[in-house]
């Protein structure tokens, strides 16, 4: 821990000395003077990283310094935060987090060395959330079949995207909360297998993201059943609603993609970013971009991404009995 | 054997000719143009390593100077290592029955490691234990073996029954429990007896296991290959028996190796590379003109990976400092002149 | 498979500005692929960003150049020094190093281009070709064929294993051990270490590099002169190698068979098939004990499985957009971020089967340019071995060290190297068989993952690897008659002998 401490105060104290020394007056409102970083903690390729991609060339133009996009992936986005809760807070780096399934995480993995409550909230660019597809070969249309054919015991098996994650988290609840009878709840190494045990009808059903049940549908014998969000899937437009049989899951479900800053990032430098992002999410080509894929961009400036940032750990304890549930997995196990 | 048609005969002929020609008038072309780049090469070459020799000579002295201690020091710890390497290899070489050498290490730290990860594994979950216990009991126990490889008479029809009266036992009990483990109780049981009846073979089969290097695919009979067992050894593994020159090489190296690391934890790998560079130059007595030479090449090597891949390289991982990389120092005398601001800078 | 769009697809690959890009890439690729660590995941992410001023078809191939011609570029290194510049090169550091001591690297390098060169362009009119049955294929192996290829490539281990059989079964178990440190896939355990460094598990390319490459310098270090013990032959060496790489098509195919099944199934499908491949080369051979020794055939059979590797991945990629490795993961990013989907689309006639015919036809272009630039310029390198090795301990151990600290800046990477390094250097001296650790290594994470799963969707029955009928599930009882075939086989083989009086 007091490694961490001393590291940020030599970060803090060159950042305050490069100031100091680097002969411009008042560099705060020149920001930004040099390239930024953006880190990702996902790796190339995968779905945060993208929007990332997209959003970054606009971006550039918008400050006048070049982005360079860093992926630090591990621990299920958690190496990531903590690399960036390391660095400098000047605001020439920021990094990307899914929220509230990141607050989640640490919850569940127990780590001490930072808090969510340390970053300070930019601005948020996309929302992304949970679906549950199913093999087409089983005849699912809805959530109601889906239910029927668990109790009737024609399917045995559902597929969801790791141990400990708010995936398994939501399969439990799925069960106790809203009568999907599974017998065996089957955990694969993140959302990639789930889609491709789904699509091979290896398991009949499982928790898919709505950007990767697309191109499950695209890629043949699969359907997105049923929307685990409250917000409404443009791809899928007369798709189930999981609120039609229950409660509100969004709280699980649906993923913000936050941009943070390190502590004490002072604010006027982080509206510089933000408005930025704002450039970047509004420009022609990036709303093409979502169109054309599926993804989806939203923007929220500062005070919307704090109002959704804030807080997210407490009301995440308050729905979940995290006791509770690390002891099913163990149990389970 | 075919007959080829006198035709194709002739054309492969002629093509083969040509080759030839083709081969030999590149062989003059390259002769005629290398030898003399070459020569110039070497022209320029030359003078530069003596004036580097020239220039090292007084960082010469002075390093001889200093490490002269240091390897007495350095002399003296091999030598206390050594002695008591050979206390312990006359100590042990009774109970093992044979001489000890590193691998008796290799073994014993595969034992410990396996027994310690078995014992660990008694902390996690059911499912995530079975694995690691697995595999860490099959260490332990075939180490084990290997350890006392020439006491397998005696020890394998021992620890058979023992192991046949364990598993006896515990199926057993559970079946008294709850009426499985039939299969067990009988299968210890019957190993049990195994064990005692058939001592001799069952040694005999352990030691095959064990010593011999078994061919599985190959038509060797158990008995014959026992002879063999000395030539065998280095036929068996192929180019890899060697004979080693010279005992300190691999130690040094892999203690510089170790230096590097903590050199790299401490400043960052992008300079704490030349350092490894000259150290091993230095151990290796290369020329003093060689040594930089290479120091520097291995420094642009290090610098290409800092630019394009990652500059947290540059980075002690350790300490958190990185001593300023020549982008930044050269980006910084540009942009701010003055050397004293660079300076400040530096050490900020 | 349409022949207009294939003939259109010819008309777009010939162009100037396609084929700069497929040299392009390939000869990135290969420099990528010779420095140990690196691999094809790290240059294709670089490259990634810089395709975007691309048109979509350039980006692909592009990015498929660098794929391919990195897996060939790992034999360079695994030849020269004995590290292996891809995982998925490690099976040629076993016969392709000891050419190299024998002063046959030139050869040695002839054989690996060539075989890839063949073995690559096969592959790919196969995919071409067959495509449907293949993605149907893809289709079949499921978690608990996974499981099974794990198990197979453990088994390999009784075939190659030089030494006596309690060594090599050791160094296979402590392989798998070493794979259980790490977070655990069941539970929330964070097995031996909390520390999130080690959150997944000790890295498998550092430990291959720690047990081949800095082992191997800590040995040449004890000894003079350069890595070749005696006289270097460049010249006759390229003819002789690409010769010996024509002479045996089998093996060739065989091996690329293998590379492109088993490459296809995700996870660590490369590396797997490249020890898969060989150890069938060893099986199948009529002197299995010159293999490790400079068999040019152990050389044939890694090279060409690991360029069929890229065919095979590249099914399940483009097919369904399921990644199998780091790799295929930056290339359907790629893809994604060009506008293009993976799926049916891509075979549609209406939809991008021109890409993908390019794309392909790219590939096997890529695959002649290895050829011609492996065959002349690299077999050049040869020369490195005769360099004495005071110069290349240095530069390996730097390369090892700046190759794997680079990519993810994790400390524990480094000491792995080290400690692998030595456990290596004392593993390869007394004859414990380093093969069976690597397997044992690569394998350990498949075999738990996959057997975990495969219970959870059978409620605990074994039956699910046996049984087709109950689980409609044919591969996996045609993998369990293998790996019995393998294990029980000789034996039976000599029983039967016995029994009939030979």
């Amino acid at each position: 821990m007091d490694r961490r401490r001393f590291l940020k105060s030599v970060g803090v104290a060159s950042a305050v000395g490069t100031v100091g020394f680097s002969g411009h007056a008042g560099a705060q409102e020149d920001f930004p003077s040099e390239s930024l970083t953006w880190m990702i903690p996902w790796s190339e390729g995968g779905g945060t990283d993208q929007y990332a991609r997209q959003l970054a060339p606009v971006m550039e133009e918008s400050l006048g310094e070049s982005i360079e996009i860093d992926n630090r992936p591990g621990a299920g986005s958690l190496l990531g935060s903590e690399w960036l809760f390391e660095q400098d807070n000047d605001g020439h780096t920021f990094g990307t987090v899914n929220s509230p399934g990141w607050e989640f995480t640490w919850r569940v993995e127990e780590v001490e060395a930072w808090e969510p409550d340390d970053f300070e909230p930019i601005s948020f660019a996309g929302v992304f959330g949970y679906t549950i597809i199913a093999n087409d070969a089983h005849g699912i249309e809805d959530f109601g079949d889906l239910q029927d054919a668990y109790a009737d015991g024609d399917l045995d098996n559902f597929a969801y995207q790791g141990v400990g994650t708010d995936s398994h988290l939501i399969t439990l609840l799925l069960r106790d909360e809203y009568d999907l009878d599974w017998q065996t709840a089957v955990p694969y190494d993140g959302g990639g297998p789930v889609n491709e045990a789904v699509i091979s009808d290896e398991v009949p059903a499982g928790i898919a993201t709505n950007t990767s049940a697309i191109a499950a549908e695209e890629s043949g014998d699969v359907s997105a059943i049923v929307n685990l969000m409250d917000i409404e899937l443009e791809a899928f437009p007369d798709i189930d609603e999981i609120t039609e049989y229950g409660d509100s899951l969004a709280y699980l479900t649906e993923f913000r993609q936050m941009q943070v800053a390190p502590a004490d990032t002072p604010e006027d430098v982080r509206e510089v970013i933000s408005e930025a992002v704002e450039d970047a999410v509004e420009d022609d080509g990036s709303q093409e971009w979502a169109e054309e894929t599926g993804n989806i961009l939203e923007y929220g400036d500062i005070d919307e991404a704090t109002e959704e940032f804030d807080g997210t750990v407490e009301e995440l304890e308050e729905q979940v009995d995290f006791e509770e549930f690390q002891e099913r997995v163990e149990e389970e196990a | 054997m075919s007959q080829r048609p006198d035709l194709l005969e002739r054309s492969i002929g002629l093509l083969r000719s040509v080759r030839l020609q083709v081969i030999r008038a590149r062989k003059r072309l390259s002769q005629r143009i290398s030898e003399p780049i070459g020569r110039v090469l070497m022209a320029i070459w030359e003078p530069i390593e003596r004036l580097l020799s020239v220039l090292w000579a007084p960082f010469g002295v002075v390093i001889a100077a200093l490490a002269s201690p240091l390897l007495r020091m350095t002399d003296a710890f091999e030598r206390t290592l050594f002695g008591v390497a050979r206390v312990v290899a006359d100590y042990s070489e009774p109970i093992l029955r044979e001489r000890p050498t590193m691998e008796h290490v290799l073994l014993v730290s595969f034992f410990v490691i396996g027994v310690y990860m078995y014992v660990a594994a008694e902390e996690f979950g059911a499912s995530a234990q079975v694995f690691p216990q697995l595999m860490a009991a099959t260490t332990a126990i075939l180490s084990g073996l290997l350890l006392v490889r020439n006491y397998l008479d005696a020890v394998a029809p021992v620890a058979l029954a023992v192991g046949g009266v364990y598993f006896a036992y515990t199926g057993a009990t559970t079946w008294i429990d709850d009426g499985t483990g039939a299969v067990r109780t009988l299968v210890g049981a019957a190993l049990a007896v195994v064990a005692v009846v058939e001592r001799d073979r069952v040694g005999d089969a352990t030691k095959s296991f064990v010593a011999e290097p078994m061919q599985v695919l190959g038509e060797d009979d158990v008995g014959a290959s026992e002879e063999e067992e000395g030539e065998d050894e280095s036929a068996a593994t192929g180019a890899y028996t060697y004979d080693i020159v010279d005992r300190r090489g691999p130690a040094v190296t892999g203690l510089l190796s170790v230096l590097y690391m903590v050199l790299t934890f401490a400043i960052g790998m992008l300079y704490s590379t030349p350092i490894f560079v000259v150290m091993y130059g230095l151990w290796a007595r290369m020329s003093p003109a060689r040594t930089i030479a290479l120091a520097l090449f291995s420094f642009a090597i290090a610098f290409a990976f800092y630019w394009v891949i990652s500059d947290d390289i540059a980075e002690g991982w350790y300490t958190g400092w990185e001593p300023t990389p020549p982008d930044e120092l050269i980006g910084l005398a540009v942009s701010n002149g003055g050397l004293l601001v660079d300076v400040v800078v530096i050490l900020t | 498979m349409s022949f207009e769009v294939f003939l259109g697809a010819i008309d777009a690959l010939f162009t100037y500005e396609t084929m700069f890009w497929v040299v392009a890439g390939v000869f990135i690729g290969i420099i990528v692929g010779a420095l140990p660590g690196l691999g094809p995941p790290l240059g294709m992410a670089i490259i990634l960003p810089l395709t975007l001023p691309l048109d979509a078809s350039n980006a692909i191939i592009l990015l498929i150049g660098v794929y391919s011609g990195s897996m060939y570029g790992g034999s360079i290194a695994a030849i020269l020094i004995n590290t292996p510049g891809v995982s998925s090169s490690a099976a040629t550091m076993f016969d392709g190093y000891p050419m190299s001591k024998q002063g046959r690297a030139a050869t040695a390098l002839s054989v690996s281009a060539t075989a890839s060169a063949i073995a690559g362009v096969f592959t790919i009119t196969a995919l071409i070709l067959f495509s449907p049955v293949l993605i149907e294929m893809v289709l079949a192996v499921g978690t608990p064929e996974r499981f099974l290829v794990a198990i197979l490539g453990l088994a390999m281990i009784t075939v190659v294993t030089r030494g006596s059989l309690a060594k090599g079964l050791l160094a296979g178990a402590a392989g798998l051990l070493v794979t259980t440190v790490g977070s655990a896939p069941m539970t929330l355990d964070r097995r031996y270490s909390e520390s999130f460094l080690l959150y997944d598990g000790i890295d498998f390319v550092a430990v291959l590099i720690g047990l081949f490459a800095i082992a191997e310098m800590m040995k040449l270090a004890g000894e003079e002169g350069g890595i070749a013990e005696g006289d270097v032959v460049i010249g006759g060496g390229i003819v002789e190698g690409a010769v010996i790489a024509i002479k045996h098509p089998i093996t060739v195919v065989k091996s690329g068979l293998i590379g492109m099944g088993v490459g296809s199934i995700p996870g660590a499908g490369a590396t797997v098939s490249n020890f898969v491949a060989y150890s069938e080369a060893v099986r199948s051979s009529a002197d299995p004990d010159s293999f490790g020794s400079g068999n040019e055939i152990g050389v044939v059979a890694s090279e060409a499985s690991n360029n069929g590797t890229v065919a095979g991945s590249l099914i399940p990629a483009i097919s369904f957009g399921i990644p199998g490795s780091s790799s295929t993961a930056v290339l359907i990013g790629g893809l994604l971020m060009h506008d293009l989907r993976p799926g049916p689309s891509m075979f549609d006639a209406d939809g991008e089967l021109l890409l993908t015919y390019t794309m392909l036809l790219a590939l096997l272009v890529g695959n002649l340019v290895i050829l011609l630039f492996g065959l002349s310029m690299v077999t050049r390198l040869g020369y490195l071995t005769k360099i004495d090795t005071d110069y290349i301990i240095p530069m390996v151990v730097v390369l090892s060290f700046l190759g794997t600290y680079a990519i993810r800046i994790n400390p524990i990477d480094i000491i792995t190297i080290i400690v692998f390094g030595v456990i290596g250097f004392y593993m390869v001296r007394y004859n414990y068989s380093v093969i069976a650790f690597v397997l044992g290594v690569v394998l350990g994470d498949i075999a738990e993952d996959n057997l975990y799963t495969a219970l959870q969707l059978s409620d605990g029955s074994f039956m699910i690897f046996v049984n087709p009928f109950e689980y409609g599930r044919w591969l996996s009882p045609v993998l369990v008659i293998v790996i019995c075939a393998i294990l029980f086989g000789p034996f039976v083989k000599r029983s039967i002998g016995r029994v009939l009086g030979t």
